[in-house]
C-alpha cells in the first residue's frame, strides 16, 4: 500500500522513517506503533507506513513517479524503519531484510521475553548486518525510551555525516608524497584535506553511486 | 513467522557476484556460495537452491523441456519457484516453462541479472551497480514465490510481469522488460503487491511437461523478401511462422508456402493484432510478443498428429495469460 496523500509531503531534510506492523485480527493499530506514531509526530521525522492510518507524511505524486518510471522500489526512499516484530507476516519480513539489504537500520521491537524469529537472529548477527539491526524488548514503560534513542542515533548519524571519525592508512610513493605536499601548500590545507576533497569530488562525479542513493 | 519452502534455481550462464567481480555460477557449490553470501533471502524463505545446466548438444528448446521436467520433478516439495536466469534468452525460457507447466498452481518466477557474460569490460563502479540490482531482482523474487499466485512471471525492477506477455522496454530504466495492461500481475512499491488480474494459488498438479517440435521455419515477411527461397526455407519443417511486417504480400506468400507442401502457417503481427486474411491452412498466433508466439508454436507442435485445426484450436485457446484479447 502506497502511503497515499495524507498530511505533510516529504521534504528532502526530514529523516523518513517507515513504520511497519500488522493490524490486530479485530482490525485495530498496534498498540506498539501507534504509541510510537505519536511520538513521532511532534518530531522532524517524515512517517510512512503499511498501516495507512499511521501515516501522517506522504511522498510527493512527483518522486512516487519517478521512482515507478526508474523501476526503482519505494522502499529505497525511507532513511529507517521501524517494525513491530511480534506480526508474523511475510510482508513484514520482506521489509526487514530489504531494509537490511539495503544497510538502512531497522529499529525491530518485540514484546519483553518473546524471542527473536531464528532465521533474523541469524541475519542480525552477521558483522556487516549487526550494525544497522537494533533490536530492542519493550514494555509500555521503556517503549518510547527506545524509540528516541533510535532517533538520537538517527540523528547524530545524519548529523556526524560530514566528520571524518574512520582512521585509513595508506602507504604512499615518495612521489605521491611529493606531489601531496605541493597540492596541499598550494591550496594551504593539510595533505589529508586536500585528498578527502579529491574523494568528495568523486562521489560527485559517480553516477552509478548517487543513483542508488 | 511461518516459511514457505522456495527452490532456487541457477541457471548456467546467469551470473552472480564474488564479492565485486562478475562470476559466473557453474555449479552447485558456486551457487551454495552465492547464496551463503546473501542471508537475507533466508528471512523470506526456506531457499533450497539448485544448478541446471543443459546437457551437452542440447538445444536450447531441448533444455527449456529439460528446465520444465526438473520443476515439474520438484513440485510437491516447494511452495514457489525462482529460477535466476541468463537475460539474454529469458524471453523464450519464461513463457516455454509457462505452457509446459499448465495447470499451474503455484508461482514460478524468473529473474536475472543486468548484465551479461562475455559483454564489453565494465568498470568497477558499474559492477557493483549491476551485483546490486540483481540481489534486488532475487530478493524480490523469492518474495514473490512465497505470495498467494499462480503465474509463471518475470521479476526485474519494480514489475511482476506475466511472462507470456512481456517484451524488452524500450527506455532506459531498471525495468528491462515492459507488457499490457493484461500482463501487470503486480508491483513493488514499499512491498510486493499483486494486482487483482494474478491468478491464485490451487492444488492442481500440472500435467507432465512434452517435448517442443524445433522444426518450424521462420519468415521475416518484410517488403522486399524474396519468396523463390521459399522451397529451401520451409524443407522439411513441420509448420511455418511468419513475423508479417508487410501484409500487402501476405497472401501470395500464404499461396506460395501451401504450394510446396506446408499446411500449418501461423501468422504474428505485432502486439497479437488480427490481419484482413482468411486462409485455410493459417492461424493467427494472438500473442503479445514474437517470442511467444514461436514458443507457443513449438509446444502446440509437441502434441501427436498436429493439424492446422488443432493448432488454431490451441491459438485461440489462452494458456497462459498470452492471448490478445
Amino acid at each position: 500500500m502506497i502511503a497515499i496523500s495524507r498530511g505533510r509531503k516529504c521534504n528532502k531534510s526530514m529523516i523518513r522513517i517507515y513504520l511497519a506492523g500488522e493490524k490486530t485480527k479485530e482490525g485495530r493499530i498496534p498498540p506498539v506503533l501507534d504509541k510510537i506514531a505519536s511520538f513521532l509526530k511532534d518530531s522532524d521525522a517524515a512517517v510512512l507506513s503499511n498501516i495507512p492510518e499511521l501515516s501522517f507524511s506522504s511522498l510527493s505524486s512527483a518522486e512516487i513517479n519517478q521512482a515507478e518510471k526508474e523501476g526503482k522500489i519505494l522502499l529505497d526512499k525511507m532513511d529507517a524503519f521501524i517494525i513491530d516484530g511480534s506480526s508474523g507476516d511475510s510482508e513484514i519480513g520482506y521489509i526487514v531484510a530489504y531494509a537490511l539489504f539495503r544497510k538502512k537500520h531497522v529499529l525491530y521491537l518485540l514484546p519483553s521475553g518473546r524471542d527473536l524469529d531464528p532465521a533474523l537472529d541469524h541475519l542480525s548477527n552477521r558483522k556487516e548486518i549487526s550494525p544497522f539491526f537494533h533490536l530492542r524488548h519493550w514494555t509500555p514503560q521503556v517503549l518510547i525510551n527506545h524509540a528516541r534513542d533510535f532517533i538520537k542515533l538517527l540523528s547524530l548519524e545524519a548529523g556526524d555525516s560530514e566528520v571524518p571519525s574512520i582512521k585509513f592508512t595508506l602507504r604512499i610513493t615518495p612521489k605521491i608524497d611529493q606531489y601531496l605536499t605541493f597540492r596541499a601548500k598550494r591550496s594551504n590545507a593539510k595533505k589529508a584535506d586536500f585528498l578527502r576533497d579529491l574523494i568528495e569530488d568523486e562521489i560527485k562525479k559517480d553516477k552509478f553511486f548517487n543513483k542508488e542513493r | 513467522m511461518k516459511l514457505k519452502n522456495v527452490a532456487l534455481i541457477f541457471v548456467k550462464g546467469v551470473l552472480g557476484d564474488a564479492g565485486n567481480k562478475q562470476l559466473e555460477i557453474g555449479n552447485l557449490t558456486q551457487a551454495k556460495k552465492y547464496i551463503s553470501n546473501f542471508p537475507e533471502l533466508n528471512v523470506l524463505a526456506r531457499i533450497e537452491p539448485f544448478y541446471f545446466e543443459p546437457e551437452k548438444d542440447q538445444t536450447a528448446a531441448q533444455s527449456w523441456h529439460s528446465l520444465s521436467k526438473e520443476i515439474y520433478s520438484q513440485w510437491n516439495k516447494f511452495d514457489g519457484f525462482v529460477v535466476f536466469y541468463p537475460l539474454e534468452t529469458i524471453l523464450f525460457a519464461a513463457p516455454a516453462v509457462s505452457f509446459q507447466l499448465q495447470p499451474l498452481s503455484k508461482p514460478i518466477v524468473f529473474t536475472g541479472s543486468p548484465f551479461s557474460l562475455g559483454g564489453v569490460k565494465q568498470t568497477k563502479q558499474f559492477d557493483e551497480w549491476a551485483n546490486f540490482i540483481s540481489r534486488a531482482n532475487l530478493m524480490n523474487s523469492v518474495q514473490t514465490a512465497v505470495l498467494n499466485i499462480a503465474e509463471t512471471v518475470i521479476v526485474f525492477g519494480n514489475r511482476l510481469i506475466r511472462a507470456s506477455r512481456a517484451r524488452r522496454a524500450k527506455s532506459d530504466s531498471l525495468n528491462f522488460f515492459e507488457t499490457d495492461h493484461q500482463g501487470l500481475v503486480g508491483q513493488i512499491d514499499f512491498s510486493v503487491h499483486l494486482n487483482a488480474l494474478a491468478k491464485t494459488r490451487g492444488n492442481s498438479r500440472p500435467k507432465k511437461p512434452i517435448p517442443f517440435e524445433e522444426q518450424i521455419a521462420v519468415i521475416d515477411l518484410y517488403p522486399g523478401f524474396d519468396q523463390a527461397i521459399l522451397p529451401i526455407i520451409v524443407k522439411n519443417k513441420k509448420a511455418v511462422l511468419v513475423n508479417a511486417h508487410d501484409i500487402t504480400h501476405l497472401l501470395n506468400l500464404l499461396k506460395n508456402i501451401s504450394s510446396v507442401g506446408q499446411n500449418i502457417i501461423v501468422l504474428y503481427a505485432q502486439d497479437g493484432k488480427s490481419l484482413p486474411i482468411d486462409h485455410k491452412h493459417a492461424a493467427y498466433a494472438k500473442t503479445f510478443n514474437f517470442e511467444t508466439a514461436l514458443v507457443k508454436l513449438m509446444w502446440a507442435l509437441g502434441r501427436k498428429n498436429p493439424t492446422i485445426e488443432k493448432v488454431r484450436k490451441i491459438f485461440d485457446s489462452d494458456i497462459a495469460g498470452e492471448k490478445m484479447q
